[in-house]
């Protein structure tokens, strides 16, 4: 179950002392701005998904977030495609705080419509062992408890590239806009959902 | 334990935790408390290359790492 996977990760996390966005780190000293967490991302080679996670400058992250993860789905056919899933952005607890989409050139990612990117995140899982196996799955259950509003953001996405080709003329101008950083976003409170969750199951 | 118990006991677990430090640009030092600091509320310290060019960002600062080699990677870390 979703929630109650990510509170234990957390939890276990918590009894080390340590938040999530630290763990996020796996153990490096210094945090180091647009770095990526771990280094070459975390990969699953056999089902194409990977996620990292990173920060831009202190000047540019909305206030009181650490970082950020960014999730991906690549194409086992064409490696060298892939596709922006959602971003997950934590405050400095290490508490998910807000999701949000991106424009094209934020990532590079060969754009492919909602419904397709919805397909891929609903079956978003990255297996893998070692210290970076909790993070996995703590960012594998948060896209099950979240669903909705990520889907949500994905659908609105794209009437918002609609609308801005509407406005600019065309689409790759709204692609590459640099003033279009993120498409769609919403807050979200961790603790209201586990709350849902946990009493239902009672 | 409750379910609902579970949530009180993590969100307990959780309020003991401080607040992580914010990312560093990669040219900057590790961080130092104010206690340490010479001058803590003096004017800004000089970039190291004033003049220098920009630095040039990258076309896709959010991208994967290398999102055009090929799929060796393992999830191994």
């Amino acid at each position: 179950m979703a929630a109650q996977e990510i509170v234990s990760v957390q939890t276990r996390y918590a009894k080390q002392g340590k938040s999530l966005c630290e763990a996020a780190l796996y153990g490096s000293k210094r945090f180091v701005e647009w770095q990526h967490y771990p280094r070459n991302d975390l990969v699953d080679c056999d089902s194409g998904y990977e996620f990292y996670y990173h920060s831009h400058e202190s000047e540019g992250m909305p206030m009181g977030e650490h970082g950020h993860f960014h999730l991906f789905k690549r194409s086992t056919s064409a490696p060298e495609k892939f596709h922006h899933l959602i971003g997950i952005a934590l405050n400095q607890q290490g508490l998910p705080v807000r999701i949000f989409t991106t424009n094209q050139w934020v990532t590079g990612e060969s754009m492919v419509d909602a419904k397709s990117v919805i397909k891929a995140l609903r079956g978003f899982d990255v297996a893998t062992k070692g210290r970076a196996g909790p993070i996995a799955r703590w960012v594998s259950a948060f896209t099950k408890l979240f669903h909705i509003e990520m889907e949500n953001l994905i659908q609105k996405r794209d009437q918002r590239i609609i609308q801005l080709k509407d406005m600019m003329g065309n689409l790759p101008s709204v692609l590459e806009s640099k003033k279009h950083h993120v498409i769609t976003e919403c807050k979200i409170d961790l603790f209201d959902r586990l709350s849902e969750h946990l009493s239902v199951a009672n | 334990m409750s379910k609902k118990s579970t949530v009180a006991a993590f969100i307990l677990a959780l309020s003991s935790l401080a607040a992580a430090p914010m990312a560093r640009a990669a040219d900057t030092p590790p961080a130092t408390t104010g206690a340490e600091q010479k001058n803590p509320c003096g004017p800004k310290k000089d970039a190291p290359n004033p003049c220098g060019p920009a630095k040039k960002k990258p076309a896709n600062p959010c991208g994967p790492s290398n999102p055009c080699g090929p799929k060796k990677r393992k999830a191994s870390e």
